[in-house]
């Protein structure tokens, strides 16, 4: 094969690439506005009746601004059901969801606590053999009383690090040796994980409120109670500033239903609370 | 009062602050902050609902126009007084953040 053929085919390669790209591009380019508008239609039916029409005539009136700018409309569209998620879940309501999901979410969050604690028994044994020589009085698990899903009272387990207070006025409490070892290796909340196992916390979850903590039960806390709550929590990472998203963000991932034990969500939720633990941010 | 002043709320309050007596509709305000709209929207549903913003149909005729009425947004006095001390909040110097208190020790469930 000659040079000149070579040639020849390259540029005929070229011209043919020019023309369907240039076809392809008027192509996409003609069918976004109606793609936006289907993505805004479908979006508002996530949203209750009372919005659904109002949102998505602000939104198809805004599309509009978007006539001659293709690539704008496409990110616009894009994040409407994000943004419809959000309002939804902001004006109360339940968002659909399988019964496949919250079965697999279940699946995955007793499979993965009880590998857990299969994997760190022996440390376990010996966090609560030390605990129990360190204090006979005392039991090794501390059980808060915590809201857990619908309102129920459940009791949250964590180990029984005592601290030993001084003072009358100013009570300053300090943990035991074997507390001080626990907290500072993480492993005070490995009694959650039981909680995990009896259904009562899911691993990721919104943050479990104290009984009684009218304060905390705010309207958009409510939504909180129709999810188990989490191990670990967005909202404390994000209350913590160890992640970058929003209150709003954090709150709906961890109260979504059926997706918020999901294996990459729950590593990463994970490793930004070692993060904040080792930083000191209390998440 | 929003629960919490994140910054993307204020930066979206900081636009409207610019000119308070004018009023956005919720594509410009999206843009202007730089925030997706999954962001902004619900952002926006959450000021209103706090009664920092108030929102009105546009008031054209979208036949003479050419195009449908938008919605559009302007701070509320309560926002316009909020945001203000927010972004005065923002701007002052750090203050050292106290440690939550320690647990007493209890037995058994509690409170």
């Amino acid at each position: 094969m000659t040079p000149a053929l070579i040639a020849i085919g390259v540029l005929l390669c070229w011209v043919v690439k020019q023309v369907i790209g240039t076809l392809l591009a008027q192509q996409v380019k003609g069918s976004i506005p109606d793609y936006a508008a289907a993505k805004a239609k479908a979006a508002a039916r996530v949203l209750p009746s009372v919005l659904a029409d109002a949102y998505l005539e602000d939104w198809l009136a805004e599309l509009d601004a978007l006539a001659d700018k293709p690539l704008s409309a496409l990110r616009f569209a894009h994040g409407l059901p994000r943004a419809a998620c959000r309002i939804a879940w902001l004006a109360g309501a339940a968002l659909p969801v399988s019964r496949l999901r919250l079965a697999a979410e279940r699946f995955f969050d007793i499979s993965v606590s009880a590998l857990i604690l299969a994997f760190l028994a022996p440390l376990f044994g010996v966090a609560a053999l030390a605990l129990r020589l360190e204090r006979k009085n005392t039991p090794i698990f501390f059980r808060s009383a915590r809201l857990g899903r619908g309102g129920a009272i459940i009791g949250v387990r964590k180990f029984y690090t005592t601290r030993l207070c001084e003072g009358t006025l100013h009570i300053q409490c300090r943990p035991t040796r074997v507390g001080a070892v626990l907290e500072r290796c993480f492993l005070v909340q490995l009694p959650n994980l039981i909680n995990v196992l009896r259904g009562e916390l899911a691993l990721v979850g919104p943050p479990a409120m104290r009984v009684g903590a009218a304060d905390e039960i705010t309207q958009g806390r409510l939504h909180a109670l129709e999810v188990r709550p989490g191990m670990v929590s967005w909202e404390a990472l994000a209350i913590a500033g160890a992640v970058t998203m929003t209150l709003e963000d954090a709150r709906l991932r961890d109260g979504s239903r059926g997706l918020k034990s999901d294996a990459a969500l729950f590593v990463a939720c994970m490793a930004a609370t070692g993060r904040a633990a080792r930083l000191g941010r209390g998440a | 009062m929003p629960e919490r002043m994140t910054k993307p709320t204020l930066r979206l309050l900081a636009i409207l602050l610019g000119d308070p007596s004018r009023e956005w509709y919720g594509l410009e305000l999206m843009e202007l902050a730089d925030l997706p709209s999954g962001t902004a929207y619900p952002m926006l549903h959450r000021l209103e609902a706090d009664g920092w913003l108030i929102s009105t149909r546009e008031e054209i005729d979208p036949t003479n126009e050419g195009r449908p009425r938008r919605r559009l947004y302007r701070l509320t006095g309560l926002g316009e007084a909020g945001t203000r001390r927010a972004v005065g909040e923002r701007n002052a110097p750090p203050t050292p953040v106290r440690r939550p208190t320690l647990e007493l020790p209890h037995r058994g469930v509690t409170a």
